[in-house]
């Protein structure tokens, strides 16, 4: 497996600092966004892209979007962090999902959702002259970075936009996010998102 | 900080053995379900063969593929139910009492709450979270297993220790 990380860091010292560069940035909650925004707004103009179809309920959605709104307002980065919020139509990830709900979290059910996602914050991005697009999801040690920048280097291509690789958990990233969330107090979920992840997470007692 | 503690219990170390043949290792999860299908592919052949030929040839063979796949299950089970009683055997008597603390920097081995051993996170080689177990099991350099279970906490949450585990685990991975 490539060391993405790397490949990020490559990435940003390519990135002269006279001419910032921006980057649409595929939130998927605020602990999650924390260290990344910390980390990248050193180097590049950062507009996160609330777009998660998946959460269910459509409660949890809003908390967390509110949680990531009341994050990039309080915490004190190099540059002011934006925030598009996306649409909300839980179909589109069901339509994705049909046929795979049976499936553990992370696998085929998954890697579909993160394209869903990704495709998302592509297409906006290139309509919208981003340098950039990418994701906070790899940061989560649940999550499959090897599948992300794949798919993410694919979408780029197609879309005609840069991809910012990643593999945020590493150098301590996910323990730096969970710091960044008791510092903030933000509100840490016990499930990944969809309804089936929350499933699991009854079945294990984490919810 | 997380105090936890471990014991070789048989249903435990079962559920280990489980969760390492089936569970964890794709390969032998889909050996397994292979060897099955086989199995039960051959049998249903028989039976079709007996049912058209009505020959005791095909009905021996029926049954002599039945008892063949029941004989290996049942090897398969008592050879498990053996070593875990002769591990649990060997160890329950020292391993009663035992407790460790897992801290940033060690795992504190301790023994009626008295510390007797320190391992470093670099003698860990792995680290697996069974959620639906609810257990952990890191493994040394040694070959040792630590079994956690998480009704088994005494100081700190689940929660905290899933997240030392997973960052630990990280940092494993960045290793590897």
């Amino acid at each position: 497996m490539l060391n993405y990380q790397k490949k990020l860091e490559e990435q940003l010292d390519g990135i002269c600092s006279q001419n910032r560069k921006s980057v649409l940035l595929h939130a998927c909650c605020a602990p999650c966004s924390s260290y990344v925004i910390e980390y990248l707004s050193e180097f590049l103009d950062i507009t996160l892209l609330y777009f998660n179809p998946n959460i269910s309920p459509e409660e949890e959605y809003r908390k967390r979007l509110k949680e990531v709104e009341r994050l990039i307002g309080e915490m004190p980065l190099k540059s002011k962090v934006k925030l598009l919020a996306g649409r909300y139509e839980a179909k589109e990830f069901f339509e994705i999902a049909r046929g795979l709900e049976d499936l553990p979290e992370g696998g085929e059910r998954c890697f579909k959702c993160y394209r869903l996602r990704l495709e998302e914050a592509a297409r906006l991005g290139a309509e919208n002259g981003f340098d950039f697009f990418g994701t906070t999801l790899s940061i989560s040690p649940h999550k499959n970075a090897e599948k992300l920048n794949l798919i993410g280097e694919e979408l780029g291509e197609r879309y005609g936009i840069g991809y910012l690789y990643g593999d945020f958990k590493k150098k301590n990233g996910y323990k730096r996010s969970i710091e960044l969330s008791g510092i903030y107090g933000l509100y840490r979920q016990n499930y990944c998102g969809c309804v089936f992840s929350r499933n699991e997470a009854e079945k294990t007692g984490r919810v | 900080m997380i105090e936890i503690k471990t014991e070789w219990t048989e249903e435990n170390l079962k559920r280990y053995i489980m969760y390492k043949f089936f569970f964890s290792n794709k390969f032998t999860m889909v050996f397994a379900a292979v060897f099955g299908v086989c199995f039960a592919a051959i049998a249903a052949s028989c039976a079709a063969m007996f049912a058209m030929t009505k020959s005791a040839v095909f009905l021996i063979l029926v049954g002599a593929v039945v008892v063949l796949a029941v004989g290996v299950a049942a090897l398969f089970v008592l050879k498990i139910n053996k070593n875990v009683k002769a591990s649990v055997n060997g160890n329950s008597a020292s391993s009663e009492g035992e407790s460790v603390i897992l801290d940033e920097d060690k795992i504190t081995v301790c023994k009626n709450e008295t510390p007797f051993g320190e391992i470093s996170w670099e003698k860990i080689v792995s680290i697996e979270l069974y959620d639906k177990g609810k257990t952990a099991y890191l493994a040394t350099e040694e070959g040792a297993v630590l079994i956690l279970e998480y009704k088994n906490i005494f100081t700190g949450t689940e929660k905290e220790l899933r997240e030392m585990l997973l960052i630990k685990n990280v940092k494993l991975s960045e290793k590897a």
